[in-house]
């Protein structure tokens, strides 16, 4: 009986893995398949996944063209979405800080406020907020893109979850020994929470990383344009051409996934620990 | 414990200087823009035209008696219904499996995770690609153990459910990582205890993991309500509300009234309807749940 | 409380001057842009006191969809632009087809938007409606040779009485089917004079002989596939046309009596017998099927001949695949009408604006378009120019555009109007609906819109 379950576990865990990582898989490995074999294997074979002949043509056609310099949109990516990354670990955190440990006035109200933020969908506030950025004049410049998204409702929402496991005492302590709120904040909160806001991190890079609509409407210099504006070009109106498309959304996903691989001993353990069992 | 009145009086101010830079933020980039979509939703609005004139309630009638809207509300909560309890079930059942720290455990948690990394964009294409009717790779694994073709892509009946798998597939691991970290705040000292009382594993779970799990479970279950109402990423590469709009969302709705066809103030009118019924379903949620989410 | 409130306002600095770091590190990096134009193009929106007198250069901001072969040509015809006027500057912003349009809206909801933009035949009554562009007659009188510009083209760019916008190119469709496949299931080639287009029913015939879906084999796309935009109601309108239908009244403001007529029906009818009478057309495709020999026929137009001979070079013109003209019904009708420029209401250089707009779609600008691009000529001048246009493929869509072609509606709910077709052809092809009863839905969608004009 032991025995069945332990090899039923395992059995789900590796189902489970390979659901999450044959999409993945294909894609890579499709991206160095000649266009003549992307579509070709049917059946169930070694070539359903892997290339017959491995090519680099795709990735030479898509970073061989001049007009699209996909370095040059990594490194914008990489640059917005860090920089928004930093603004939002402080700002979110101190604000989840005053929420989950701070008692005020107007707390339930406030935050049910700011809840109501995360219900109205995008789309619908994203032409008034861009008559905003174009009073400020900041249409074309990455103003527009860093300064509204600096804070999150849904980060403060998850950090406010994760700060919970962080006990008041601990923070008290804190306070009886002499220590002002933004030292219990800066000392003692932020050194026990690091795990739960590297997550957080990582969630804000990779919504930066992702983020579409928002650059394509107020980037207007091509040279300053963000990653996934460019990988959209590559599905134009004429021709699909898919073996340029996975290695298009290959380059767009290889960096982000080397880092979450590189961090993913703190984001996939438990969320509070090291302050404080540590 | 209890503190002095300058101590608390002193601790909200701190407070108040500790949200400052988001009450800020927030009441420029989210409120004042929502409060204009508010007023442009009682108006005749033309996206590229700014002259516009005020119609009163004539947009939100308009839309109540518009079946393409009502029908665009059915299909969100299609998905929401089928996606709020599956999608947390597999994220429970993923983070039980593997929350336990070993490095087996962690290789299997970063493999489950690999999904949330990839961008909506780009597994939208790749997953188009997948579900090709012919040529696709999971019609020919479902073909090869003698399974019937599955047309995600052109089956008006199925096409919801080809969104559903995505937006799963894509979002399962990011609460899978939520429900660990609840796994792992709970004391264990109280499983050692029960298992001193001679309690099974079923009953460990249920007198003590998922009593325990009351706030994470709340927190996910709101998260997953409010974006699954308001789904529309995967449905603008992947169907583009197709075949014959059996996947228009509610936002896919908004979206192409007032970009599409330009009436601003109608599509407004549309997101404020959803935002009341969403706020609604969340306070029932809360109320259900009668947890204290935050604390 | 003394270290409180220290802390909080060290805090508090620290918060700004990340705020004001970043705002300057942004600003930084638009510097270095400046020498080609990208520095002064925020400065020239905001403040209008720049231009003119002190000898600065003009920029001229143009926006258009991506499309490689057609932003290559334009990026010619900028340059040689610029020789000839070294006070204006050209800068052209390429967008991503699918999502061009709410760009350029959002834009133009901002009241910024650029100088000039792309735009797509039909929605032309809609910008022009809503005063977001300009009327070019007094340029076109000028020096804007309309008179060579072809008349059913020059109509579809007319409002009101007024034209809008000056073609980059016109468009056709003809019948791409695939050789091998003809010749293999014995069916006769059809042929290739515009004057001998097949009916619908020697269509139906060859696609049924071709049709082998265990093989994954499809006879026929009739109108790319069941999506939507506006490329895919621009292939799928000439079936109603074709029966002797019509969508909206002549004048543009009625639906009733036009989309619900008995000859629209039947042309729909037809179209749903593809899918699900005679089951030729698949109601999803493999990716790339016509081009890898999955499909025996597909409409697409001139455009499609370079698309293929670079993306499939072994898929070759005359040896595995060919063109005949658009098949007929009652009427032999084509489609017309592509993209054109337009200079908006915002633009506060619309003379020079209009300088580069006929320096690309004038007499000259033409020819070098159609060399670059291959599209189908707008102006008369430049079919003469070219011998091979009267020539194999190119005579079909040049023969089809002058004898057989039809413009899509002009009205400024025309947005409207597309969305509900490409509805319409779904609900009856894909999802198999009944004819009148989804008829019916789209007529009432248009005509709540067409109330709607003032």
């Amino acid at each position: 009986m032991e025995r069945a379950g332990h090899l039923l576990k395992w059995m789900l865990m590796i189902v489970i893995a390979l659901i999450s990582l044959i999409p993945i898989l294909w894609m890579i490995l499709g991206s160095f398949r000649p266009r003549q074999e992307l579509f070709q294997y049917v059946s169930l074979e070694w070539h359903l996944l892997f290339p017959v002949k491995w090519t680099l043509q795709n990735y030479i056609a898509i970073f061989s063209d001049s007009s699209k310099p996909l370095g040059v949109f990594i490194k914008n990516t990489v640059f917005v979405a860090g920089l928004v990354t930093l603004l939002s670990l402080l700002f979110n955190s101190m604000a989840a800080f005053a929420f989950s440990k701070l008692k005020f006035r107007g707390r339930n109200l406030l935050f049910a406020v700011f809840l109501s933020a995360l219900v109205i969908p995008g789309e619908v506030t994203m032409v008034p907020t861009y008559l905003l950025i174009h009073a400020f004049h900041w249409t074309d410049s990455y103003n527009a893109l860093i300064i509204p998204a600096a804070v999150s409702v849904f980060s403060i929402f998850l950090l406010v979850q994760f700060f919970a496991d962080v006990p008041r005492e601990l923070l008290e302590a804190g306070k009886i020994d002499g220590a002002s709120w933004f030292g219990i904040y800066a000392k003692i909160l932020i050194p026990s929470a690091v795990p739960a806001l590297i997550t957080m991190g990582l969630i804000t890079f990779l919504g930066q990383w992702d983020s579409y609509l928002w650059p394509l409407i107020v980037i207007n210099d091509e040279s300053k344009q963000m990653l996934q504006v460019a990988i959209a070009t590559f599905t134009n109106l004429q021709s699909t051409e898919w073996g340029k498309i996975l290695a298009a959304d290959t380059a767009a996903s290889v960096p982000i996934l080397i880092l979450f691989l590189f961090l993913q001993k703190y984001y996939v353990q438990s969320i509070v620990s090291s302050g404080i069992k540590g | 414990m209890k503190f002095p009145v300058s101590f608390s009086r002193q601790e909200e101010r701190a407070a108040y200087l500790f949200i400052l830079p988001a009450v800020i933020s927030l009441a420029l980039f989210t409120f004042y823009p929502m409060i204009n979509a508010f007023i442009i939703s009682f108006k005749e609005y033309s996206l590229i035209n700014p002259d516009s004139t005020f119609i009163g309630l004539t947009n939100y009638k308009d839309l109540l008696a518009d079946p393409k809207f009502i029908s665009s509300l059915v299909h969100s909560f299609h998905f929401a219904l089928v996606v709020i309890p599956v999608q947390t079930i597999i994220a429970l059942v993923m983070a039980l499996l593997v929350y336990k720290s070993s490095l087996v455990s962690g290789l299997f948690r970063t493999a489950y995770f690999m999904p949330v990394v990839i961008a909506m964009g780009v597994a939208s294409t790749l997953f188009k690609l997948i579900y090709n009717k012919d040529f696709g790779l999971l019609n020919s694994l479902l073909h090869s153990v003698g399974l019937p073709q599955v047309a995600f892509l052109s089956d008006t009946k199925l096409a919801m459910y080809g969104i559903m798998l995505l937006a799963m597939w894509k979002s399962a691991g990011f609460f899978m990582i939520v429900f660990v970290a609840g796994l792992n705040s709970i004391p264990s000292d109280l499983y050692e205890a029960a298992e001193v009382d001679g309690a099974t594993r079923l009953q460990k779970f249920f007198k003590i993991t998922l009593p325990l799990l009351k706030r994470t479970m709340t927190f996910i279950i709101i998260i997953t309500t409010m974006d699954a109402i308001k789904i529309s990423g995967p449905v603008f590469i992947l169907t583009a509300g197709g075949p014959a709009d059996s996947t228009t969302t509610s936002v896919y709705f908004i979206y192409k009234m007032a970009f599409q066809q330009m009436e601003m103030g109608y599509g407004s009118a549309a997101a404020f309807i959803l935002f009341v019924i969403v706020m609604f379903i969340s306070i029932i949620q809360l109320r259900l749940l009668k947890s204290d989410v935050e604390y | 409380m003394l270290r409180l409130r220290r802390s909080m306002v060290v805090l508090l600095i620290i918060c700004l001057g990340i705020m004001v770091l970043s705002a300057c590190s942004s600003k930084k990096s638009n510097e270095p842009g400046s020498s080609e134009g990208a520095a002064s193009e925020s400065s020239a929106s905001a403040s209008q006191e720049e231009n003119k007198g002190d000898g600065k250069k003009i920029e001229i901001k143009y926006w258009r969809h991506d499309f490689a072969p057609e932003v290559d040509a334009i990026k010619k015809l900028i340059k040689t632009f610029e020789e000839k006027n070294p006070n204006v500057t050209v800068k052209m912003e390429v967008i991503p087809y699918g999502d061009y349009e709410t760009k350029i809206r959002t834009a133009l909801a901002a009241g910024s938007p650029p100088d000039i933009i792309g735009l797509d035949g039909p929605t032309l009554a809609a910008y022009a409606h809503q005063d977001a562009v300009i009327p070019l007659d007094k340029y076109m009188d000028m020096d804007g040779n309309k008179e060579d510009i072809a008349a059913p083209v020059l109509e579809s760019l007319t409002y009101k009485g007024k034209i809008y916008a000056a073609p980059l190119n016109d468009a056709s469709i003809g019948m791409f089917y695939n050789k091998k496949l003809f010749e293999k299931n014995g069916i006769e080639l059809p042929s290739k004079d515009p004057q001998q287009a097949w009916t619908w029913d020697q269509v139906l015939k060859a696609a049924q002989k071709i049709n082998d879906p265990a093989n994954k084999i499809y006879g026929i796309d009739p109108g790319w596939g069941l999506g939507e935009g506006e490329g895919s109601t621009f292939v799928k309108l000439p079936f109603i046309w074709q029966a002797g239908g019509e969508i909206l009244s002549p004048d543009g403001t009625q639906v009733k009596g036009f989309l619900d007529s008995p000859e629209s029906k039947k042309g729909l009818a037809f179209f749903s017998s593809l899918y699900n009478e005679y089951k030729v057309a698949a109601k999803e495709l493999p990716p790339e099927a016509f081009e890898t020999g999955k499909l025996g026929i597909i409409v697409n137009g001139p455009w499609a001949i370079s698309g293929f001979a670079t993306s499939h070079p072994e898929f070759k013109l005359g040896e595995d695949w060919d063109i005949a003209p658009l098949w007929k019904d009652a009427k032999q009708v084509t489609p017309n009408g592509s993209w054109n420029m337009a200079i908006t209401k915002g633009s506060k250089h619309p003379d020079e604006a209009w300088m580069f707009v006929n320096w690309v779609t004038g007499v000259e600008g033409a020819k070098v378009w159609y060399q670059e691009t291959k599209n189908l000529p707008a102006r008369l001048s430049t079919a003469s120019a070219f011998p091979e246009l009267s020539e194999y493929p190119m005579n079909i869509f040049v023969e089809q555009s002058s004898k057989f072609a039809h413009p899509r509606p002009v009205t400024p709910a025309y947005p409207v109007v597309t969305s509900s077709i490409s509805k319409l052809f779904a609900d009856i092809g894909v999802a198999n609906r009944d004819i009148d009863e989804a008829v019916d839905e789209a007529v009432n969608t248009i005509d709540r819109a067409l109330q709607k004009i003032k």
